[in-house]
């Protein structure tokens, strides 16, 4: 069993959920144009991440296993996902006014980012307990925030940049991002 | 449109990934041999057809308000049914695409497809729409995945190059951006066309819950 | 009221006829490989040791015998023993090997399934002169070179080769008196 602290650097820097597993990359390369939705979209993601860890923990292992139907997993998981999203926008709508004036536009687009699932179905894989989850869950979204920022920034330069025209747009925007992810690769082997 | 013109269109013309942006993240996550290339691309080609069937002959039936959450649960249906397939016949390849084999579930290409066409066609235009953005899908997964083979290692399917010296890079996450972006330039480069300047809220199957998106900026 | 319901009804009656069809499928196509020779298990042995007549070593209650990090243990005629190990490399259980041991030290190497990352991790199978150093070694003593690029499971396998060791030396009579 992981420590909880290897957990933690594994899931901000070296197993970076955008940059060396390539999940979410869809907001990754749509939302990390301004630093402010890079903020939103990873607090969302982060606060989605973390409510999904918590409840389909007990269900895989209260309901699933029990039942030896594990192999209805990525069912249940998509589904507990997509009505958890649902309805959290409800509640924030109602409740929580300002909040939901900060994250709702990101709400939606979360439940086809297929970070959110793949970190419930990471966890399962990888046997971890209900804490262990919980803090895998919080730094992959911290991580995946912290990307996002970073992006954000160095997006802001590639646009001002004078790049080859077949190459402005998204070809630039991918290249950047590979440098990015090849600096990260000099945090592998960190908590190991 | 014909059916015949259904079928093609997603080959190059609307080709989901590199003309769509849609499925990223398998695009440059499973793309590190040519044979897990056109193993993911035939897995989502499988679903994409059963799902575009099922939600072609369930469109009446579904009400609006649960359409979402319907299609993703086909979906996913699919999904574990290719799952189950794959670990049985090829075990091999059933390992090494992982988590990603669950995750064809939120691919962007499938319930985008769901939502925009079979939910609105009827079977058989339906079938030659998943056909052919399934395969315009396996066909830009083959060709990325043999780039980084071949550059990153040396082989392709899995038979050696002679004297090629090879540069880990690209078989590295990094590789995977580095050659998606240069895939997506040379592709324009050779329709004449401008390189799409955004990943816009277009992708997002989400889209039509999705109105502040525009307002706001969000996902432009 | 009708409009109201028929949503979330429609959506349970999907979910409960996919989830009824899968169970349907998996139970229909569910095979126990558990205790069985498998072909990519035979191929591996024949890979070490040869053609023969190879045997799983089972409990008295039947179920398969295994020991700390060992899956299976199987022998041929010969009385020849190997033993099927998964261990972790870079990928969680990414390394599935068979490690073939005799009193003269590990006898051959067959890889089942690698879960590695291609053209990187994959180079402990491809590379044959990796394999190699291990062949002969009696314990866990000897001169290791991991492969550049695959730390994580040149050391995956290190680790591999030395349960099975392990296992020889801690249960060789139980094994070949079996």
């Amino acid at each position: 069993m992981k420590g909880l602290f290897a957990i933690m650097l594994a899931a901000l820097l070296t197993d970076n959920f955008v940059l060396s597993k390539f999940m979410g990359i869809c907001p990754f390369l749509g939302v990390s144009k301004k630093a402010s939705s890079s903020l939103g979209m990873g607090a969302a993601v982060t606060f989605v991440m973390v409510c999904a860890a918590a409840v389909t923990y007990p269900i895989y292992h209260l309901i699933l296993v029990p039942l030896e139907i594990t192999y209805l997993k990525t069912i249940a998981f998509i589904l507990i996902i997509a009505l958890f999203v649902q309805l959290v926008e409800t509640a924030m709508k109602k409740l929580m006014p300002p909040l939901y004036s900060a994250l709702g536009v990101y709400l939606p687009l979360i439940t086809t980012n297929c970070a959110v699932l793949g970190l419930t179905i990471l966890n399962i894989d990888n046997e971890y307990g209900f804490g262990q989850s919980l803090v895998n869950a919080l730094f992959s979204g911290l991580g995946f925030m912290m990307v996002l920022l970073i992006f954000s920034g160095v997006r802001s330069r590639v646009e001002e940049a004078d790049v080859p025209e077949t190459f402005k747009g998204v070809p630039a925007t991918l290249i950047a991002a590979a440098i990015l992810s090849l600096s990260f690769l000099g945090f592998s082997g960190l908590g190991n | 449109m014909s059916n015949y013109a259904e079928f093609t269109k997603g080959l190059i013309k609307e080709n989901p990934t590199l003309v769509g942006l849609l499925g990223m993240c398998p695009t440059l996550a499973v793309t590190t041999t040519a044979f897990n290339g056109i193993g993911m691309g035939l897995a989502t080609t499988f679903v994409l057809l059963g799902s575009n069937i099922v939600i072609s002959l369930l469109k009446n039936v579904i009400p609006k308000s649960v359409k979402l959450p319907c299609y993703i649960v086909i979906i996913a249906g699919f999904v574990t049914l290719i799952e189950m397939l794959m670990k049985g016949y090829i075990p091999s390849l059933y390992k090494s695409l992982g988590t990603f084999l669950s995750l064809i579930t939120v691919n962007c290409i499938i319930l985008g497809r769901a939502e925009m066409f079979a939910s609105k066609n009827r079977v058989l235009p339906s079938i030659m729409d998943a056909l052919g953005m399934g395969l315009g899908f396996t066909g830009a997964l083959t060709l990325m995945a043999s780039v980084r083979e071949i550059m990153g290692a040396g082989t392709w399917f899995g038979i050696k190059i002679p004297y090629f010296q090879t540069m880990t890079l690209f078989i590295l996450p990094a590789g995977g951006f580095f050659v998606l972006g240069c895939i997506i330039a040379l592709v324009n480069k050779l329709s004449d066309k401008k390189p799409p300047q955004e990943i816009g809220c277009s992708s997002c199957p989400a889209n039509g819950d999705c109105s502040s998106c525009h307002s706001e900026g969000g996902a432009r | 009221m009708l409009s109201k319901i028929k949503g979330p009804l429609v959506l349970t009656v999907i979910c409960t006829v996919v989830s009824a069809l899968l169970i349907i499928v998996y139970n229909a196509t569910y095979v126990d490989t558990t205790g069985v020779i498998t072909d990519a298990l035979l191929t591996g042995l024949e890979e070490i040791y040869g053609e023969d007549n190879y045997t799983m070593l089972k409990n008295e209650d039947g179920t398969v015998l295994t020991y700390e990090g060992i899956t299976s243990v199987i022998v041929n005629d010969k009385k020849q023993v190997s033993f099927e190990v998964i261990a972790n490399g870079y990928a969680k259980n990414g390394i599935h090997v068979l490690v073939g041991v005799s009193d003269s030290g590990v006898e051959g190497i067959s890889f089942i399934e690698l879960g590695e990352t291609p053209g990187l991790g994959t180079n402990v199978r491809d590379n044959t002169d990796f394999v190699k150093q291990f062949i002969g070694v009696r314990d866990d003593q000897y001169e290791f070179t991991a492969l550049t690029g695959a730390t994580f499971s040149s050391k995956g396998m290190k680790n591999a080769v030395n349960t099975a060791l392990r296992a020889y030396q801690e249960h060789r009579e139980e094994i070949i008196n079996e």
